[in-house]
């Protein structure tokens, strides 16, 4: 109990300030700091963040949480640069004998407005160095969440975790990128400052400044390399615009692929599976990462493309049966157009998950020699295989029927007509 | 009547006959009873109040020229229809497995049962014990789909998933159950399990024992019986209203809300003595109210329903004999899934504080624990319900502002010996003094610790959050019965009715 030093703190180059780091990040010259007691709550200064462009449009940046309410209340982005160690360091010592210790300290009324946000506008974490605390917590409440390689992201540190349990554990141990790009808490793991802030300006390409306003289309590109259709990401590149996939959670689930993407310039989240892990099962895990994109996409208005290949469901793991229901239900109540393209097989709650009710902008298409039922390998129904699709399409057309249909249901101006439902579900599935 | 009409009447009641007494064939029925089972008609005449079974559907059959060319038995694979339970009308749909294997199960038929209850506002039963093939997931109005359906064209499959929590959803499997069956049990409100049963989502999987889905959290209850099915099912649709929005079944026999000079002793004094917060309840709710969910997973966080002066009230307390009432990402799953259920159908939440915090550990960020206790934060800030927080010895930093609902509480109340502050102070003096220990020698940073632990503990007394409105009083224990009753009954009384469904309505039972 009595030996309280950090248990590894190995050199490391010195690292960028919150201000190198937004000038970084941001288009050049647009950043301007935050002023003293600004605006209502959030009591801040040019040390907390500011208002900034990236890509020339307004985002707010900032340490943290610490002026996310400048976003909210702007209705633009807020990118929060996470590096901190909680209400201990924001002058913990200094407020120990003031008053409401409790809910101030522990970041309570940045809590309260990010709970109930309700996606309104996109919410980036980027964790650029050890962020513990309510660093942590605005983590597990954003859209999206890099993390850089070297730093930690847990609740708690392993100082006061050493002091409060006795466990020693390093950074690396605790919530290093090992372990956070396995159990889907980080959305990208970065190598470098500047990966960081090429994932946060790439994610926030693919959104509409807030639920609500326009879909950032932009001119059609050709696809990408159309060689063997395959499934997984290779079918992914050949359906979307070239290089435009954009992998989110990769080492997460991997039976299932998700990400950001384009399609015919129209932005897109898109799910498919990959055969060659665990042959594209549904794990628990998998409904999980499928949930959040879900969630995500409805909220502001992008499309979903499913590219199913699948024996199904995976029951070997617990929760199945509950989290593949929850994707059932988050697909359900999605509101955006979704597209299905099945490409070999769906089967059980792979084809469960296709059976959507809006088929006024849904579209269910499957390759000529897909099979769909729910059965076993050896007993697909005889005939009438495709029973759930509204089509059969060859894979050399299905882009094209794809952004067809896309065209056709968003219209010449797509705005991103949020989902009324899934905005206030869990951000942290 | 003419001899005509005569023989159309007497045609219906031999085939009705025919059809309820010989269901899937005596070779079938034997085997059931052969194993000890019930059939789905044998469940619905013992659990259902007597008498009152009304069915509907009797004749419909699973038509699906995709997986059965030919019509299968009538009832297809469900029978169900209309029934009280204690005097409340509900409906119940019971999978047939003496019909063929696997079972051809009409989710129209499951689907037009529940659309009845939608409608008619009451809740909806499904009995689960078959190996269910679904028919078509029909899409209305698609073409060139084989969608043959017994009802027309409702949308079949989908019909709970976007329930919404509008109406009460159980699902009791009593028996080995997969596919279609199964998906129930991953959208109701209530999840029953018989012990020795399998629950699984593919078919024909092998050995996923009944242990599996209550080790996973998403089992309710699990019971040794059918006739215990159908008591804990009765006993869990006594505390909700028959549909979201409609009014509390509030009873009268509540029993006195005097003041109870016997609570204070089960909480020891001393912060580390664990004590029984479920004796707890059990004081602070009428007598012999309290009905406890999910006991055997997550046991260091307790979800129940309870009566408080008649009116039905969620419990979410802490419970320090598990890990000293410390918070693990299970214990915000069953949290969450469990104010979500409240909210949904408008029960008052009572939350008992007693708790160090959420426990953090390198194994408890693999488990994703940021995520969890987020979901949990944002599950209590979108509250709608009545909800009431008493910290009864401790809560401190993030485990109080979540569990005080981020201030969403209607009421914050405290105990007079709770310590409420920023993080438990023993670990809190060694953080902040750490640089002043280790200018210590070692034999004296102890007595030092404890010194500034006990310096802040001051600091943590209730009167110190009392102060700035953190909570909005402290109450003697003894009062605590008294004190939410009177509160929830004027709540109750005069909250204006909702304008929009509760957000939490739509969240997924279990994630």
């Amino acid at each position: 109990m009595t030996h309280a030093t950090a248990p590894e703190k190995p050199a490391k180059p010195p690292r960028p300030t919150l201000r190198e780091h937004i000038d970084r990040l941001v288009d050049p010259g647009s950043y301007t700091p935050a002023q003293h007691f600004s605006e209502g709550m959030d009591q801040v200064s040019e040390a907390d963040g500011g208002e900034a462009r990236i890509d020339g449009r307004p985002v707010t940046v900032g340490l943290s949480g610490h002026v996310v309410m400048r976003a909210l209340n702007r209705r633009h982005p807020y990118v929060a640069l996470s590096s901190g160690t909680g209400g201990l360091a924001r002058g913990g010592r200094r407020n120990l004998g003031v008053l409401d210790t409790v809910w101030g300290m522990s970041g309570g009324p940045m809590l309260a407005e990010m709970a109930s946000r309700g996606r309104d506008v996109p919410v980036v974490s980027a964790i650029v160095h050890h962020s513990f605390g309510d660093s942590s917590f605005f983590t597990g409440l954003s859209d999206y969440v890099v993390q850089l390689t070297g730093a930690c992201l847990a609740l708690t540190g392993p100082r006061v975790l050493a002091i409060g349990t006795s466990e020693r554990v390093t950074m690396e141990e605790l919530g290093g990128t090992d372990v956070h790009r396995r159990n889907g808490q980080a959305d990208t793991i970065a190598e470098t400052p500047g990966e960081v802030y090429a994932a946060i300006r790439r994610f926030l390409s693919f959104l509409p400044s807030a639920a609500g306003a326009p879909l950032p289309v932009t001119a059609p590109q050709p696809a990408g390399p159309a060689g063997r259709l395959e499934s997984g990401r290779p079918l992914i590149d050949a359906l979307c615009d070239r290089g435009s996939f954009f992998e989110l959670r990769r080492d997460f689930a991997p039976s299932l692929v998700t990400g950001l993407a384009r399609l015919d310039g129209i932005p897109v989240g898109v799910l498919a599976s990959d055969p060659a892990v665990d042959d594209g099962a549904y794990s628990a895990d998998a409904c999980l990462k499928a949930t959040r994109l879900v969630c995500t996409a409805d909220a502001f208005g992008l499309p979903l493309i499913f590219a199913v290949d699948s024996p199904g469901p995976r029951d070997d793991q617990p929760q199945t049966i509950s989290r593949a229901m929850m994707l059932a239900q988050a697909i359900q109540l999605a509101e955006v157009p979704k597209c299905w393209v099945i490409t070999r097989r769906a089967n059980g709650v792979g084809l469960l998950l296709t059976g959507p009710a809006r088929i006024a902008t849904d579209l269910v298409i499957a390759w000529p020699d897909a099979r769909a039922g729910y059965y076993d390998g050896e007993s697909w129904p005889a005939d009438e295989q495709h029973w759930a699709a509204d089509g059969i399409v060859s894979p050399a057309d299905t882009r094209r029927t794809l952004a067809a249909h896309l065209r056709a249901v968003l219209g010449p101006s797509p705005v991103s007509k949020p989902g009324r439902t899934l905005r206030t579900w869990p951000v942290g599935f | 009547m003419t001899s005509e009409e005569i023989r159309t009447v007497e045609r219906l009641r031999a085939l009705r006959e025919q059809v309820t007494t010989e269901m899937g064939g005596p070779a079938a029925l034997s085997a059931i009873h052969a194993a000890g089972r019930r059939t789905a008609r044998e469940h619905i005449a013992e659990f259902v109040d007597a008498g009152s079974f009304g069915e509907m559907g009797t004749f419909a059959t699973f038509v699906d020229k995709v997986t059965a060319p030919e019509p299968g038995p009538y009832g297809g694979g469900i029978i169900g229809g209309h029934a009280t339970l204690d005097g409340r009308p509900v409906t119940v749909a019971v999978d047939d497995d003496s019909v063929a294997t696997p079972a051809r199960r009409s989710t129209g038929k499951a689907a037009r049962l529940y659309q009845m209850a939608l409608q008619q506002r009451r809740p909806y039963i499904e009995i689960a014990q078959g190996d269910a093939v679904p028919d078509l997931a029909a899409r209305p109005g698609k073409t060139g789909t084989a969608n043959a359906r017994t009802f027309g064209a409702e949308p079949a499959f989908p019909y709970l998933l976007e329930r919404q929590r509008a109406i009460p959803v159980v699902c009791m499997v009593l028996g080995d159950t997969s596919g279609a069956s199964s998906f129930s049990a991953g959208l109701c409100d209530f999840l029953v399990q018989l012990e020795g049963t399998r629950l699984s989502l593919a078919q024909k999987k092998a050995d996923s024992a009944a242990n599996a889905t209550v080790a996973s959290g998403e089992v309710d209850a699990l019971v040794a019986s059918p006739d215990e099915a159908y008591a804990v099912t009765k006993r869990f649709l006594s505390y909700l209203p028959s549909y979201a929005g409609g009014p509390l079944p509030v009873t009268n026999e509540s029993g006195p809300l005097d003041y109870d000079d016997q609570i204070a002793q089960l909480v020891p004094a001393r912060r580390s003595r664990a004590y029984d917060m479920k004796a707890v309840i059990r004081r602070i709710c009428d007598e012999g109210s309290f009905f406890e969910l999910k006991p055997s997973y997550a046991r260091n966080i307790v979800t129940g329903f309870g009566r408080l002066g008649g009116i039905p009230i969620g419990v979410l307390a802490n419970a320090p004999m598990r890990m000293a009432g410390g918070l693990t990402p299970e214990c915000c799953m069953k949290a969450v899934s469990f104010v979500c259920m409240c909210d949904g159908f408008g029960v008052p939440l009572l939350v008992l504080q007693d708790t160090p915090g959420f426990l953090v550990s390198a194994q408890a960020e693999r488990d994703r624990a940021i995520d969890r206790v987020m979901t949990l934060l944002q599950a209590m800030s979108l509250l709608t319900v009545p909800a009431v927080s008493v910290v009864i010895r401790k809560a401190f930093g993030l485990a109080f502002v979540i569990l005080d609902g981020n201030r969403a509480v209607d009421l914050s109340l405290a105990w007079p010996g709770a310590e409420i502050g920023f993080m438990d102070p023993p670990v809190a003096a060694n953080v902040l003094f750490e640089p002043q220990i280790k200018q210590l020698p070692e034999e004296e940073r102890a007595a030092f610790l404890k010194a500034k632990a006990a310096e802040l503990g001051v600091g943590f007394e209730p009167y110190g959050v009392a102060a700035n409105l953190t909570i909005d009083d402290i109450i003697e224990p003894g009062a605590t019965r008294g004190v939410v009753a009177r509160y929830l009954r004027t709540a109750l009384a005069e909250r204006p009715p909702r304008t929009a469904p509760s957000p939490l309505a739509s969240w997924p039972r279990w994630y």
